[in-house]
């Protein structure tokens, strides 16, 4: 864990030692996780079966289905995305992990950030499986640089409030249940931009056409990551 | 929306549109007044439970009070009775001391 | 428990008076409208409501942000008591809002930006109630109420603007295909009349609800300690 180190800066100490608590965190999550991979193996699954879900649900043919795939992949992440996001607090929360983490002398949104980077690591790696499996079962190409920056920009948007609210409703009776009724409505936003800059990349529109949405979510994200990270330590104070 | 000689008959959605207003108000005001009544409810039992208990507490206070109190009262006695037999007897030890050698 | 102040009890009276001439001005004193017919009045009280419960959306807003920073609990009440009074009152403006578009675009619902984020709002409402229901120590329930009214707060607005930009970019192609039209028409001076008073009944029986619905949460606050005193 992290110890007191004597830095060369005149700082005090719990400065420097914010990025590696929440390094520690990063790497507390992905060693588990790399152990049991429970987490991974589910929102993948999860995602695949959305996926096939949505491509008996709306039949369609070659044309209209270019104009749903935005939609169609980011309802998926939206959906697997709150499976991981209720197991990874479930998990700190059952084994003790939180009241140990808030035991150490580091600054609260240092977990915050800690998680959320996890958070967002596990949300990337299925993104990043589940990209190519989409491509080649609708024969279209989703590797665009533009689409991947998206995706991207919307996962850090989507984990930092889902972070935060997932703090919030593993600690009430309702536990799973209550996530997405509490981040869906807030996270909008981001699922609007994203799907309409998604779509911009792949039909190859004008920049200036998908520039709003960029904004939008860069604004979104700004906003709520400083806002989740200041009020993270409300959440998890006893 | 092309424009009419005559104004169209809207008016069941007018009514339909006030109805619900005023509908939805009232509701609510019934549910305030509702919960209101429950809560007032909730509040004088709880009340009463707990001048209740407060009361057996007290009570019971004052019967371990009236207990203790009888038995120092009671102790006393014993002492008392204790210390005239104690005296009684030293008196009579001491007298027969005077007569006989003491043990210590 | 107090009884009643008599400011309380003359606010109530003149907030139903006040309702009452409100209801006359837009069903009677004012004219009809030629384009839309008698529906248009419709939008007198549907504007006054959403008004209401944009006031209750701000209230709530602001008593989360301070009762984070103060731990006072008066706040908490402040807070749950906004926010139910926006839900109910954005219910009945989105209601009235939908009846309005019925007869005019032929269709019960518009994905209008204002309409839209009025229901998302809801959903956020709905939300908070449920993640206050989930939780049992009262402190612990006003702390994430306050951060969960501070995320909705926020998130609420740059709703209604994605839904702005999404509509102008694809203006929907129902009804008049015009995103900006919301059944605009020109308003007469007595309308005006009906429509400001409307604004003013209501702002007044938004505080009305306000102050009784604050002194039910004392009342309920104070319940709920004695029920933890009490069963020992």
């Amino acid at each position: 864990m992290a110890t007191i180190e004597v830095t060369s800066s005149a700082r005090p100490a719990s400065k420097p030692s914010f990025i590696k608590a929440v390094w520690a965190v990063v790497q507390k999550d992905l060693a588990a996780e790399l152990r049991s991979r429970e987490l991974l193996s589910a929102m993948l699954v999860f995602s695949l079966l959305v996926i096939l879900i949505f491509n008996f649900a709306l039949e369609l043919d070659i044309k209209t289905r270019q104009s749903v795939t935005a939609g169609v992949l980011w309802a998926t992440f939206a959906f697997a995305g709150t499976l991981g996001l209720n197991r990874s607090m479930a998990i700190e929360k059952d084994r003790g992990c939180l009241d140990g983490l808030l035991l150490a002398p580091v600054d609260r949104s240092a977990i915050y950030f800690g998680k959320v980077f996890s958070n967002l690591a596990f949300m990337m790696i299925v993104e990043v499986i589940v990209l190519p499996v989409y491509s080649v079962l609708y024969n279209t190409n989703l590797f665009l640089p533009g689409l991947l920056m998206v995706i991207l920009l919307g996962s850090v948007g989507y984990t930092a409030v889902g972070t935060l609210l997932s703090a919030m409703s593993v600690q009430t009776r309702t536990r799973d249940m209550l996530l997405p009724i509490l981040l869906f409505p807030v996270v909008l936003p981001v699922l609007i931009a994203a799907v309409k800059a998604s779509n911009g990349y792949l039909t190859g529109a004008d920049i200036s056409e998908i520039m709003p949405w960029l904004n939008l979510l860069i604004v979104y994200d700004v906003v709520f990551i400083a806002l989740a990270f200041m009020t993270f330590e409300f959440v998890v104070e006893e | 929306m092309f424009f009419l000689d005559t104004t169209p008959n809207t008016s069941s959605y007018m009514i339909a549109g006030y109805t619900v207003a005023f509908v939805l108000i009232a509701v609510y005001l019934v549910s305030l007044i509702v919960r209101w009544r429950n809560l007032r409810q909730d509040y004088t039992v709880l009340k009463s439970i707990e001048a209740e208990e407060k009361e057996k507490a007290e009570a019971k206070l004052r019967t371990e009070e009236e207990a203790a109190d009888a038995k120092t009262v009671k102790s006393r006695r014993n002492n008392a009775r204790s210390k005239s037999t104690a005296k009684k007897k030293t008196a009579a030890k001491t007298a027969k001391s005077k007569t006989t050698s003491r043990k210590k | 428990m107090q009884k009643k102040p008599a400011a309380l009890i003359t606010l109530d009276i003149l907030a139903v008076v006040l309702l009452g001439i409100a209801t006359y001005l837009a069903l009677v004193y004012a004219p009809t409208e030629a384009v839309m017919g008698q529906v248009q009045r419709v939008f007198y009280f549907h504007v006054a409501n959403a008004w209401v419960a944009l006031l209750g959306f701000v209230a709530a807003g602001v008593a989360g942000v301070v009762y984070l920073v103060t731990k006072d609990r008066r706040w908490d009440i402040i807070e749950v008591a906004a926010v139910e009074i926006s839900l109910v009152f954005f219910l009945i403006a989105i209601i009235l809002g939908s009846i309005w578009a019925r007869p005019i675009w032929n269709t019960w619902w518009t994905w209008d930006p204002r309409l839209t984020t009025a229901a998302v709002t809801e959903l956020i409402y709905i939300a908070y109630f449920m993640l206050r229901e989930g939780i049992e120590d009262p402190e612990r329930r006003a702390r994430f109420g306050a951060v969960y009214t501070l995320i909705g707060s926020a998130s609420a607005p740059i709703t209604f603007f994605a839904i702005r930009l999404f509509r102008t970019i694809h203006p929907v192609v129902i009804g008049s295909g015009d995103p900006g039209a919301e059944g605009t028409f020109a308003m007469t001076s007595k309308m005006l009349v009906a429509f400001l008073f409307a604004l003013f009944a209501f702002s007044v029986i938004f505080i009305d609800l306000f102050w009784n619905r604050i002194r039910m949460g004392w009342l309920n606050d104070k319940v709920e300690q004695l029920k933890l005193k009490v069963a020992r």
